[in-house]
This record gives C-alpha cells, sequence and structure tokens, in this order.
C-alpha cells in the first residue's frame, strides 16, 4: 500500500483539471452549453441552482450576473465555478474515448479540496473565511462543498434544522454526546454548533467562536463571568477542567461527579466524603456527603462568590 | 512587558498588512479570463424565474403527547400530556434587484419556537433572530420553602436535627423546576463602499425560572429554589474592508449582563440560634472588547493573519453583610463592593504557506491573558452565620496562556498527506501552589482523502507537561496536586479509516479514538484519566431514493483518584469507570406511492452506565450503578397529497430509564440535607403529530 501511496505524486484528473482551470478555453455559449445536457433529467439535478442567489442575475458577484461590468469570475456562469469548459464540452466523441472531466465538488469532487476550495474563495474570501487558512477544517482537506449545497435551494447546513446533522455526519461521538444524561439541547436543534463554533476557522482552540473556552460559555452563561471576591482556579482557568460541553453521563456536563470531582484537586480532610464502610454505600443511609450535590451540598457556590463570607463557596 | 511586545509586533502585522501591494495573487491559480469571450451568451436555457418571485409554505400541527414528562420535553416543551397546536411558516422572495426576503419559523405554538427574518441586498443585508429554549429539569420537586427570593417556612415549622423529625415537610408542595430563555437578536449590515462593509448587532437574552441551589448551616444543608432572573445584552459593531490581498476589520463589543435577584434569603429549617441567612447570587457584570482582525497574501502561496483582542470585565454590586445573624459583633466590610476588574488580551499570529504542490507549513501564536486588577481585600468570613475563624484575604486570579505551533503537512501521493506538528504550551497563574505549566506535545498524523475509495486520518498524540515547583499555600493536604496544574504524561491515538464502495453504494469507517494522562507527581488526587471512543458508520444508498445509515459509538471515560481524611499519604481509592454506548438505524425511502411518500425511521439508543467503587487497605466498595438508557424512534412519513400540500405524520417513541444513587426521592431520607427530593427519571412516552402543509 505504502509503495502504491508514493508512486506517484500526480493525479491525472486532478492535474488535468488544474491544467484546464489555467489554459483551457471557455465555451462558446455559456451555460447554455452546460444545459443542454445538464438539466433535470440528469442524476445529480442541476437547475435548482437558479432559485439560489448563486443563479441570480441581478445578485452582485454572481455567477449568472448579467452585469457586464462586474468583476470576473462574476457572470462566467457556470464556468464561474467549474472552470473552463475546455474538452469536456465536445459534442462527438469517438467510441471508447471518455469525456474530459470537469471540476466537480464535495461528494463527487475530483480534485483535490484545495483547488475546490480555491474556487469558492475567488467570491467568497471575506471577512467570515479570515482565519480559514490553517484552520482545523481546512487542515483536513475539507472542501466547502463537503458541508454546503450549492445547487440546492436550500442550503441544510444554513438552516436550524440542519446544521448539527451535517455536523454529525463526521462528528458521530458528538451526536452520541447529545443523547446522553445531561447534553446541550443539540438533539432538536434548539442550539446549533454554529452558537459555540465557527467551522471556518477562528484563532482559537476547538473553533470556539470566542477567545477562551470560558469566553464562549460566558455567551450564554455570564452570569459566571465576575469578577467575583472568591474566584475559583479552574472556573477562572477553563470551564472544560469540569464540564464536558457536548454532553455527559453525568449531571450539569460534569466530567465526573462530586466528590470524586472535587477530589481530583481536594483532599478530603475533615470530611466525610467518601463510603468507608459498607453501611455508607448507597442505598443504604449512605454518607450526606455522597448524595445529592456531594460537596456541592455545602459548597454551592464553586463558579465562584461575592458574598464576603463565601470564602468557602458556600454563601 | 510581554504584552507591549506582543501588541508591537501585533501592530506591525497589521501595518503591514495595510502596505502590501494589492496585486498579490488570489490562490493558487489565476484563471485565464483572457479567454473568455461572452458575446454569445445568452443563457436561453437558464429557468431565472425560479429566481424571481416568492414561495411560502406553512405547517400546521396538531401533536399528542401521552404523558407528562419533563425529560421527554426537556428542550422542546412537550413536557406536558395532552393536544397542542403548532405552526411552523417558512417564507421566500426573490426580487428582481437581487434583494432577499427569507422569514424561517418553527414550533411556534411550542415554548422552543424559533423565528428568523432575513433581507439581503446587494448593499446591505438585516438580520433578526427569536429563540426560546425552554429547559425542563423536573414536573416532581418539591420544596417546604415559599417565596422568591425570601424563602419562607410554613408558619407551623417544626425546627429539628433530622429531617425525619420536620413535621412541616409533609407540607411541601410540588413545583415545576427549570428555566426558559428567550433570546432576540438583530444585526445590520451595510456595505458603504466596494470593499468596505460596516455592522452592527444588539441581542438580548432573558433567562427565568428556577435552579438548583444549596446552602448549609455547619453541615446541614438545604436545598434551595433559586430564582433565575438574568438579562444579558450585547451590542457589537465592527467594520472592515476587504481587497483581494488582505482583510482589515475592527470590532467592538460590549456586553452587560443584569440579575434581577441580588441575594436569597432563607429561613432556617434547621435548629439553632440563626433563623434567617442569606446567601449572594450571580453578581452584575459589565464587559466590553475590542479586536482588531488583519489578514493578508504573502504572494501566490502564502496568508498571516492576526487578531488581537484586549478586553475589561468589571463587577461592582454591593456586598451582603457578611452574616444576617445581628448579634455577632463584627468589624465593617472593608469596601462596599468589590470594584472587581479584570482585563484580558488575546493575541494570535499565523501564518500558512504553502512553498510547492506538496508541502504546507503552518506557524501559529497564541496568547491569551487574564488579569485581575481587582484590590486584594481582607474580610472576617463568618461561618455558619455563627463565628469568625479569622481574616482572610480575597482572592483575585490571573491566568496567562501561550502556544506556539509549527506544522509541517508533506502530500506523499495524490489526496494522501503526511502532518508533523509540534506544539509549545505554556501555563502562568498567580496566585497558585504550581504557578507555571510547561507542555510539549507532538503530532504526526496520515490523512487519506479520497485515495482509491479510502478516507481515513491516523494520528498519534504524545505530550509531556511539566510543573513548576509546589508550593505549599492551602489547607489541601500538600500531597496533593491539583489535576489541572499537575505534572502530566498524555499519550492519544486517533483512527478513523473509511472505504467507499463505489459500486454498490456504500462507504464504511470505523473510528478509535484513546487518550490516557499519567499524573506521576500526585501522590493524592487524580493518578490518572482517561477516555477511548470506538465506533463504526455505515451508510448504504441501493439507489437514489432510498438510503440507511447506521452508526455505534461505544465511550468510555475512566479515572483513578487517591485520598485520605488526614494528613498523610492515600490511605483510599475511587475509581469511576462511565461508559456510553450509542447505536442508530436511520432509514429514508423517497418516491414511495408514485412519488407521493417520503417516509423516514431513526432509530437510536444509548446505553450509559457508571461503575464506581471506593478501594479502601481492606475492602472494596463498589457503588450501585449509574443507569442511563435512552431509547428513541421517530418515524416521518410525508404524503404529497396535491402539487402544494402535504401530510405529514410524525411519531416519537421514547423511553428513559435513569439510576442515580445520590438521588433520594424522598425529602425525609437523608438527614442533615433537606432535599427536593428528586427521583431519576424513568418513562415511557410516545408522541404523534399530524401536520398539513402547503405551499403557495
Amino acid at each position: 500500500m505504502c509503495a502504491a501511496l508514493l508512486a506517484g505524486a500526480t493525479e491525472p484528473a486532478h492535474d488535468l483539471l488544474l491544467e484546464t482551470l489555467i489554459e483551457g478555453d471557455y465555451s462558446r455559449r455559456g451555460a447554455d452549453t452546460c444545459l443542454g445536457c445538464h438539466d433535470e433529467e440528469e442524476p445529480f439535478p442541476t437547475l435548482d441552482v437558479f432559485a439560489t442567489v448563486h443563479g441570480h442575475p441581478e445578485v452582485d458577484g454572481s455567477p449568472f450576473e448579467t452585469d457586464d461590468t462586474a468583476e470576473l469570475p462574476a457572470g462566467l456562469q457556470c464556468e464561474a465555478c467549474h472552470g473552463p469548459i475546455g474538452d469536456h464540452g465536445r459534442q462527438l466523441l469517438p467510441d471508447g474515448v471518455a469525456r474530459a472531466p470537469i471540476l466537480n465538488f464535495g461528494d463527487r469532487g475530483n480534485a483535490e479540496a484545495s483547488l475546490q476550495n480555491d474556487l469558492c474563495l475567488q467570491c467568497h474570501r471575506s471577512y467570515e473565511r479570515t482565519r480559514w487558512e490553517g484552520s482545523a477544517h481546512e487542515r483536513a482537506d475539507m472542501a466547502c462543498a463537503d458541508c454546503h449545497r450549492i445547487h440546492a435551494e436550500t442550503d441544510a447546513v444554513r438552516t436550524m434544522s440542519g446544521q448539527n446533522e451535517t455536523c454529525w455526519g463526521c462528528h458521530r461521538s458528538v451526536a452520541a454526546d447529545a443523547l446522553k444524561r445531561s447534553a446541550h439541547p443539540l438533539r432538536d436543534a434548539q442550539l446549533v454548533c454554529r452558537d459555540c463554533h465557527d467551522p471556518h476557522g477562528t484563532d482559537n482552540r476547538n473553533l470556539n467562536v470566542r477567545t477562551t473556552a470560558n469566553e464562549t460559555c460566558f455567551k450564554c452563561h455570564a452570569e459566571l463571568r465576575g469578577p467575583h471576591l472568591w474566584e475559583h482556579p479552574p472556573v477562572v482557568e477553563d470551564c472544560t477542567i469540569c464540564h464536558a460541553p457536548h454532553g455527559s453521563n453525568q449531571p450539569s456536563l460534569l466530567v465526573r461527579r462530586a466528590p470524586q470531582l472535587c477530589q481530583a484537586c481536594h483532599s478530603s480532610v475533615g470530611h466525610r466524603s467518601l463510603a468507608q464502610v459498607p453501611g455508607q454505600l448507597p442505598p443504604r443511609p449512605a454518607s450526606e456527603f455522597l448524595l445529592v450535590k456531594a460537596c456541592l451540598n455545602c459548597h454551592a457556590e464553586v463558579h465562584g462568590s461575592n458574598h464576603p463570607s463565601g470564602n468557602l463557596f458556600r454563601r | 512587558m510581554k504584552h507591549r511586545a506582543m501588541a508591537g509586533a501585533a501592530w506591525a502585522t497589521v501595518a503591514l498588512t495595510v502596505a502590501v501591494n494589492a496585486s498579490a495573487a488570489k490562490g493558487l491559480f489565476e484563471p485565464n479570463y483572457a479567454k473568455v469571450d461572452t458575446d454569445r451568451w445568452h443563457c436561453r436555457l437558464c429557468p431565472f424565474e425560479r429566481a424571481y418571485g416568492r414561495k411560502a409554505t406553512w405547517t400546521v400541527r396538531a401533536v399528542h403527547v401521552a404523558d407528562a414528562s419533563a425529560r421527554f420535553g426537556r428542550d422542546s416543551g412537550l413536557d406536558e400530556a395532552g393536544a397542542s397546536a403548532d405552526l411552523d411558516l417558512r417564507y421566500r422572495r426573490r426580487e428582481a434587484n437581487g434583494r432577499m426576503t427569507e422569514i424561517a419559523s418553527s414550533r411556534l405554538g411550542l415554548d422552543s419556537r424559533t423565528l428568523r427574518i432575513g433581507v439581503v441586498g446587494n448593499r446591505s443585508r438585516a438580520h433578526l433572530d427569536r429563540r426560546e429554549i425552554p429547559r425542563n429539569i423536573s414536573r416532581d420537586s418539591v420544596t417546604p420553602f415559599a417565596g422568591v427570593s425570601t424563602l419562607t417556612l410554613p408558619h407551623a415549622w417544626q425546627r429539628a436535627f433530622d429531617t425525619t423529625r420536620m413535621t412541616g415537610l409533609g407540607d411541601s408542595v410540588r413545583f415545576d423546576h427549570g428555566t426558559r430563555r428567550r433570546m432576540t437578536s438583530a444585526r445590520v449590515r451595510v456595505d458603504p463602499l466596494p470593499d468596505w462593509w460596516l455592522q452592527a448587532g444588539y441581542s438580548r437574552e432573558t433567562k427565568s425560572g428556577t435552579e438548583q441551589s444549596f446552602a448549609d448551616l455547619l453541615y446541614r444543608a438545604t436545598a434551595l429554589p433559586k430564582p433565575v432572573g438574568f438579562v444579558t445584552e450585547e451590542f457589537t459593531t465592527s467594520a472592515g474592508v476587504e481587497r483581494a490581498a488582505f482583510t482589515l476589520a475592527a470590532e467592538l463589543r460590549n456586553a452587560r449582563f443584569r440579575n434581577r435577584h441580588r441575594a436569597l434569603d432563607w429561613q432556617n429549617p434547621w435548629p439553632g440560634a440563626v433563623l434567617r441567612s442569606r446567601k449572594a447570587l450571580a453578581p452584575d457584570n459589565d464587559a466590553r472588547s475590542l479586536s482588531l482582525v488583519s489578514r493578508m497574501a504573502l504572494g501566490l502561496r502564502a496568508a498571516a493573519h492576526a487578531t488581537l483582542t484586549w478586553g475589561d470585565a468589571r463587577q461592582d454590586v454591593v456586598f451582603e453583610p457578611y452574616t444576617t445573624n445581628t448579634r455577632l459583633g463584627l468589624d465593617p466590610l472593608p469596601s462596599n463592593s468589590l470594584d472587581g476588574r479584570v482585563r484580558s488580551f488575546a493575541a494570535t499570529f499565523n501564518v500558512v504557506a504553502r512553498p510547492t504542490d506538496r508541502v504546507r507549513l503552518i506557524a501559529l501564536h497564541r496568547q491569551r491573558e487574564r488579569d485581575n486588577k481587582t484590590d486584594i481585600l481582607t474580610f472576617f468570613p463568618v461561618r455558619g452565620d455563627a463565628f469568625s475563624l479569622g481574616a482572610v484575604i480575597s482572592r483575585a486570579l490571573d491566568v496567562e496562556r501561550s502556544t506556539t505551533e509549527l506544522g509541517l503537512t508533506y502530500r506523499l501521493a495524490p489526496r494522501v498527506r503526511l502532518g508533523l506538528f509540534s506544539e509549545s504550551n505554556r501555563i502562568r497563574r498567580d496566585p497558585a501552589e504550581v504557578t507555571a505549566n510547561q507542555e510539549r506535545r507532538n503530532r504526526i498524523e496520515l490523512g487519506i482523502n479520497g485515495w482509491r475509495g479510502v478516507r481515513a486520518r491516523l494520528a498519534f498524540v504524545e505530550a509531556e507537561r511539566a510543573a513548576s515547583e509546589f508550593r505549599h499555600t492551602t489547607s489541601n493536604n500538600p500531597q496533593t496536586r491539583r489535576y489541572h496544574q499537575a505534572t502530566r504524561d498524555q499519550r492519544t491515538w486517533r483512527a478513523r479509516v473509511g472505504y467507499e464502495l463505489d459500486r454498490i453504494g456504500a462507504f464504511v469507517e470505523l473510528v478509535a479514538e484513546c487518550r490516557d494522562n499519567a499524573y506521576p507527581e500526585s501522590a493524592l488526587g487524580l493518578q490518572r484519566d482517561g477516555n477511548c471512543t470506538r465506533g463504526a458508520d455505515v451508510t448504504y444508498t441501493p439507489t437514489q431514493t432510498v438510503s440507511i445509515a447506521a452508526f455505534y459509538s461505544a465511550q468510555e471515560r475512566n479515572a483513578a483518584t487517591a485520598g485520605r481524611v488526614g494528613f498523610a499519604g492515600a490511605d483510599w481509592r475511587y475509581s469511576t469507570v462511565d461508559t456510553v454506548n450509542t447505536a442508530g438505524v436511520g432509514l429514508d425511502f423517497k418516491e414511495l406511492l408514485d412519488a407521493r411518500l417520503e417516509l423516514s425511521v431513526d432509530y437510536v439508543r444509548s446505553l450509559g452506565a457508571g461503575a464506581y467503587a471506593t478501594e479502601l487497605v481492606r475492602e472494596s466498595l463498589p457503588f450501585p450503578d449509574l443507569v442511563s438508557n435512552h431509547t428513541a424512534v421517530d418515524v416521518k412519513a410525508r404524503y404529497q397529497w396535491r402539487e402544494q400540500s402535504a401530510f405529514v405524520l410524525e411519531l416519537r417513541y421514547e423511553r428513559y430509564r435513569g439510576e442515580d444513587w445520590a438521588l433520594v426521592d424522598t425529602l425525609d431520607a437523608l438527614g442533615n440535607v433537606v432535599t427536593f427530593g428528586n427521583a431519576s427519571p424513568r418513562y415511557a412516552n410516545h408522541l404523534i403529530g399530524l401536520a398539513y402543509e402547503a405551499s403557495f
């Protein structure tokens, strides 16, 4: 397999497409050339693109823009995205000769993702895509069309109901997390992935939309921002030290439950916070420090307290 | 000093960005537009009529839920039994001038309704969003308290040292425990000049309801229905210029949090001199930030971007008194309020270059600083509203985190890429027992993206985190290391291998990911933890109208902790293992019954289990298993009745069984804790919905 991998650094289809992009001839009749074959009877219908901004003749920068003064590739119709038609448009082919490929995207992509994306970024190199280069999805050779459906009237990933499903196509473990005992409301799309992550790249870890995990959480949980009179170090440092944001088998998205979670840092000096004899195991009258919220039965304000007597997070 | 150096470097980058010549290339290829001749491009076959006009769809739905269950309708609002009406609306209008108006709303009859309105033109756009998110925690919580932020017990409350003797508990009332968020946001963008844009946004979120909180009076704790009355507002304004060679933008953000309830006052149900006590609730705060974002193309094959963010958060809510116990003679508070102020700084520099078609280089530096400027004050906290143990100084924590990453990816073959990454992370914190961590993380990964039907990503990560010398500054047992500060060895494996069987329309993928952390210098506290995920994913699309998808995921999270009640080495250990196995199957059929019927069936099952045990010197004490089993079946059938109308039948069956040894289902089950009397949810519930959908 390794030998096969290393056998060649070139990919015929990709290289041919790149060559066509740079040197290929554009069609004589524009989209009329393409739509003569690619109509609704095709396995992959194309005409719904006219129900999107890409097919609107009056949208600035659209491939079908009719303003002659618009900067190319606007107005290049199908060839704005799929590149010059080159030999693909030849009407008659000798027997046994395959039609020259045209650049395709997404599931049918026949060029490397970086080339596909460069086509999209010709027009979509905007502020929202500033951090695309070097982002997690770019590094993973994701193509724009892996998530976006350009020819569909509704691009599912841009809807509340379809976004999470699209992301879960790859991030299956997050889909599983959404079913756990405690989870953010992702399953029925009351929250969507975009609320916390920007798939086009951010400056931050895990594609978080804000500078830190905490700042991202504060978008909705601003009551925890503080600053508090008594601060709790892991809370200030990173919410994910204690919480698994996508879902957990424990209450309150905790990575472990109290008291075990607390005892990862705090020795239990002076506290009967563990079962030491069988009689303290549930369901028998167990230690009150184990049950309900365990340590938090008293130290309820672990996110920080602003009470002068709250130094132990009890007020 | 470093802060200034970073800022200087960032400004230099921004200046360089502005100075870059606009002739820099846009990407890896330059189309030859000289070959374009559009004289005969008439587009006679283009159905532009689809681009204009309006389309509206409304869906009216009748839903019947069999049983009331908070968890069944936890996030949807379908927590009550019986019938309800629901409505979805969609409207889309495209005008000849290119302007598009879109309205999308769903679940208008439920507490989880959403509404999005967007108007997008060539030079401006405006969006209005409204979202409501319920969080139904329980319908069977009980409490003896009445009131909102001043909680009182029944008039004839009998105070007792044990809950079983609290006769007033019998008068406890049932209440719906949960919260509800209402989020509204609006944003407008205008492009006054080509390449220039201005944007302004406002969002407001209210959260109301009840959360569970606790408070204690000397080891006798009480669950309190804490009132939630939060209002969060945020204003953002930004402006930018975008050219082919560079982007430069500035964003100003102002956030404001207000809590309608300053304190929670409650009547002491336990015997003692203290009749009432009070705790502080989340204080109001304000935050603002300024961000500068820049990106520039460095010739054909490289790009750099830099982002700088300066932030400031303040909190100055008037303090509550030390105690409600007026019989204690106490010094006055050192200040009426905290006058808390935190400054933050975030910087990111990133350069990505593709010097050849095969090589990609990545260099990244990320800096995050939290600088708490709040004055340190001395307090005399009162414990249990009964006595003070002496002076304590307030805690204002600083954290500084930086990451430098260098990466190289090399294309071994078409669609096959090898990546080598090295990352250095440094954390500094003050005050702390461990003031600094230095972590080196190395990663090697192989990515195959569609090579002969194979999609794979294999990665191995090795990381070592060193810790600065431990300083015993707290009352914690000095043999304990806080695990987020402790020396750590980490190993991570990731493997994701998929294969596309084009001939039969199938795709099979296997996923495995494991991470192990060991804390070699921690005699007490967390000793090790890890998580492991294994899964499989199969999709089969035999025809254009039939697709079948199935997945399986097994997740395990484990940990081992050591501890001691006194000041010596470990005399007990905890082990925890949480496993969640999830499986799902989805069937989609289209174009049944003369292309009138679409049918989808989804089945998911999630089996969660938690095993915990205390290992003492002589015996092992296993806890009862934690159980969280969730099974759901969703069926949706859409019948196209006429060209522009359809009936939709929805069925959802859901079964849940939870068992949690930490929950107690009667108020007097615990001697020294007044609880909400919650039990683990357990239900088998279903809903039936019938919808009529019409378009025009």
